[in-house]
């Protein structure tokens, strides 16, 4: 946002830190069960999960740079977010469908090592996917309110 | 008003949802609904035999269903309905307390927050005793809010009177007391505590002796020492499995989120009374949830309570905010040299609204909603009477059979058979506190020589006591779900069918 980027770097900072952590689980996961995962497709995109595991981690951090990054525009960082929340909730239910209400592998292996979070591991993922789709949207839609504002000053 | 119209929503669709030939014919709601409804029934056709009845709750609740039943006949609507509209007086209560702290918002989410709770879309229809002994104190307590320094003599009678029923109902109901009386202190001040008191109490105490009265029995003994832990180490420990699992409480993290909020918003500071109302029933909820065992699950009830009032004064503060945004721009567009933009009233900054508002509604659609979706679902297809080959067989012989012993109350109801007084409420409770055991129990169903019985196959072969009675004159007429219907000869009734035998013996 132009109105005052260290205001607005708040949820962008949580948003962007918390896609680090997803994806550091996903690089990590794939880094110590590269075997395990590779035996496995992943039922959505049909490729092997360690792969999956390693792109997916690699777009998280691309995600996590352009949100932490202090030089794009916050508008943009929030349309990086809705996009980022819309893939997984589209992501989460393709899954949910295609393994009949299984869980999409996405915390990695982080369910093995906190084996407290695999009882709402689908909760917490859609709980995830909502809040970047509705902060995101919550920041356009104050980008755009800001707008009249900053073109009348 | 708004808050009001807001919590209208989710309750009304429930209700609608509710309201239908389900909530009559399905069997069991609950755990404990059949044992409500088999009390009532008892109740409504041999009243005499009331006093008989080994009952560890208070009877108002069993009173006002069995005269129901007596003037529109057995349905088990009639109690369901009952709780559906505590449920809404709770609500109501709900709101009234915290009036001055919620709007639309706030009211829509203190609905959806507390009917989208654990179990809680199954108690709302269920003929048990919790929800509406909870729902009535907390009428009482909404009844005792008045302005500070304000003592409004009426209120305090009625609330008084409506506590007292509430404790007839179930005594859990004295778990809004010290919360309510905290809130009369804070509102009232030191010197005009001591009348509105004793106006409160006079009341309680006119009404609680008038229902003992009233009431078929009253042995304080069987209404207290079941509820308590019991003195042997073995049982005790059996006790102590019967705890809070705090995934109930952290799988529902929308309202908890919420309350966070609550603190920062200025209306909510205000309202000494409320604030303190509320924390001291959520203290009194964790504190009893702590330290008592047995605690049955249907106790999340009083935690569920005050998180959805704070939970929805938390929705209030950040809706309100995000309104402010919405029509004046200014926090948002021209935020200060120095610091987080705010809104007028000088909440949270407003990037912390924006996130926490999200992350509230984002934890309710991940959390509760898919919750209460597969509970709408669940309940959907609980099985119902006419679906029940236990209730059609006990149906076609209902006319010629005086007593039916079986630990399915919801089977025995609906087939509009009873149970003996004695053994209608056989629960894990009484065989703790040694007041049953299985040998007692068959001596009872031996007095009684029951026409029908329902056990599972599995209790028949473990009890000698029970296979060497049904050997003794009994046919089985019916299997379904592990569980047998044995009827007595002298009622000719017709075998379980041969070819079924036949393949019953060959194990398919």
């Amino acid at each position: 946002m132009h109105t005052n980027s260290d205001s607005w770097d708040t949820p962008l900072k949580v948003a962007g830190g918390l896609l680090l952590l997803l994806g550091s689980l996903k690089w990590l996961s794939a880094a110590l069960a590269w075997g395990t995962l590779g035996r496995r497709d992943d039922p959505v995109l049909g490729l092997p999960e360690n792969w999956v595991m390693l792109v997916t981690g690699l777009i998280e951090f691309g995600g996590a740079w352009l949100l932490l990054w202090p030089g794009s525009t916050g508008g943009r960082k929030a349309w990086v977010m809705v996009l980022l929340g819309l893939s997984w909730l589209v992501y989460q239910w393709l899954h949910a469908a295609r393994t009949i209400g299984g869980t999409c592998p996405c915390l990695g292996q982080a369910t093995l090592w906190f084996p407290w979070l695999a009882r709402f591991e689908r909760e917490v993922l859609t709980s995830l996917a909502l809040w970047f789709y509705l902060v995101g949207l919550a920041l356009i839609v104050v980008h755009s309110l800001c707008k009249p504002a900053r073109e009348t000053s | 008003m708004a808050a009001g119209w807001g919590v209208l929503i989710p309750y009304v669709l429930f209700v609608l949802w509710a309201l239908g030939p389900r909530l009559d014919s399905v069997l069991s709601f609950g755990g404990d609904d059949g044992f409500e409804l088999c009390k009532a029934a008892l109740l409504a056709r041999l009243p005499d035999l009331g006093p008989r009845m080994w009952n560890d709750q208070p009877w108002l609740h069993t009173l006002l269903n069995a005269m129901l039943f007596r003037l529109v006949g057995e349905h088990a609507a009639l109690p369901r309905m009952f709780s559906l509209i505590s449920l809404g007086a709770l609500l109501g209560a709900m709101i009234y307390l915290s009036r001055r702290s919620l709007n639309f918002a706030g009211g829509l989410a203190l609905g959806c927050f507390l009917l989208a709770g654990e179990g809680m879309p199954n108690w709302s229809v269920a003929a048990m005793l919790e929800l509406p002994a909870i729902s009535w104190a907390m009428v009482a307590a909404a009844l005792a809010a008045t302005p500070p320094g304000v003592v409004v003599r009426w209120r305090l009678v009625s609330s008084g009177t409506l506590l007292a029923l509430a404790c007839h109902v179930k005594f859990t109901a004295l778990l809004v007391l010290p919360a309510l009386l905290v809130m009369v202190w804070v509102q009232t001040g030191r010197r005009h505590f001591a009348s509105a008191l004793v106006w409160a109490a006079l009341a309680f105490v006119t009404t609680f002796s008038v229902l003992v009265k009233l009431s078929p029995s009253f042995d304080l003994g069987q209404l207290l020492t079941p509820h308590l832990p019991a003195s042997s180490a073995l049982v005790a420990a059996e006790q102590a499995q019967f705890r809070p699992q705090w995934g109930w409480v952290l799988g529902d993290p929308a309202p908890l989120m919420a309350a966070l909020f609550a603190w920062a918003l200025p209306a909510f500071k205000r309202c000494k009374a409320t604030r303190t109302f509320t924390l001291v029933l959520l203290g009194t909820a964790i504190g009893i949830a702590l330290c008592h065992r047995p605690w049955w699950r249907y106790y999340l009830i009083h935690l569920q309570v005050p998180l959805a009032m704070l939970g929805a004064v938390g929705v209030t503060g950040l809706s309100r905010q995000l309104g402010e945004i919405w029509r004046t721009r200014s926090p948002a567009c021209h935020p200060p040299a120095s610091g987080l933009p705010t809104t007028s009233s000088n909440r949270h900054p407003v990037p912390v609204a924006i996130m926490g508002a999200a992350a509230v509604l984002a934890l309710w659609c991940g959390f509760a909603l898919p919750r209460l979706m597969s509970a709408l679902k669940e309940m959907s297809s609980y099985p119902t009477g006419q679906s029940s080959q236990l209730v059609s067989v006990l149906r076609r012989y209902q006319d010629r059979i005086r007593w039916c012993y079986t630990d399915l109350r919801d089977v025995a109801f609906h087939s509009g058979v009873l149970i003996p007084p004695e053994l209608i409420v056989v629960s894990r409770k009484r065989f703790w506190h040694g007041d049953l055991d299985e040998r007692r129990l068959w001596n009872w169903v031996r007095l009684y020589a029951p026409e029908a019985i329902v056990v599972t196959e599995t209790y028949r072969e473990r009890q000698p006591a029970c296979a060497s009675w049904l050997k003794q004159g009994y046919v089985l007429c019916a299997k379904e779900h592990g569980q047998e219907c044995w009827l007595a000869s002298s009622l000719t009734p017709d075998p379980l069918p041969q070819t079924e035998g036949r393949l019953e013996r060959f194990g398919l």
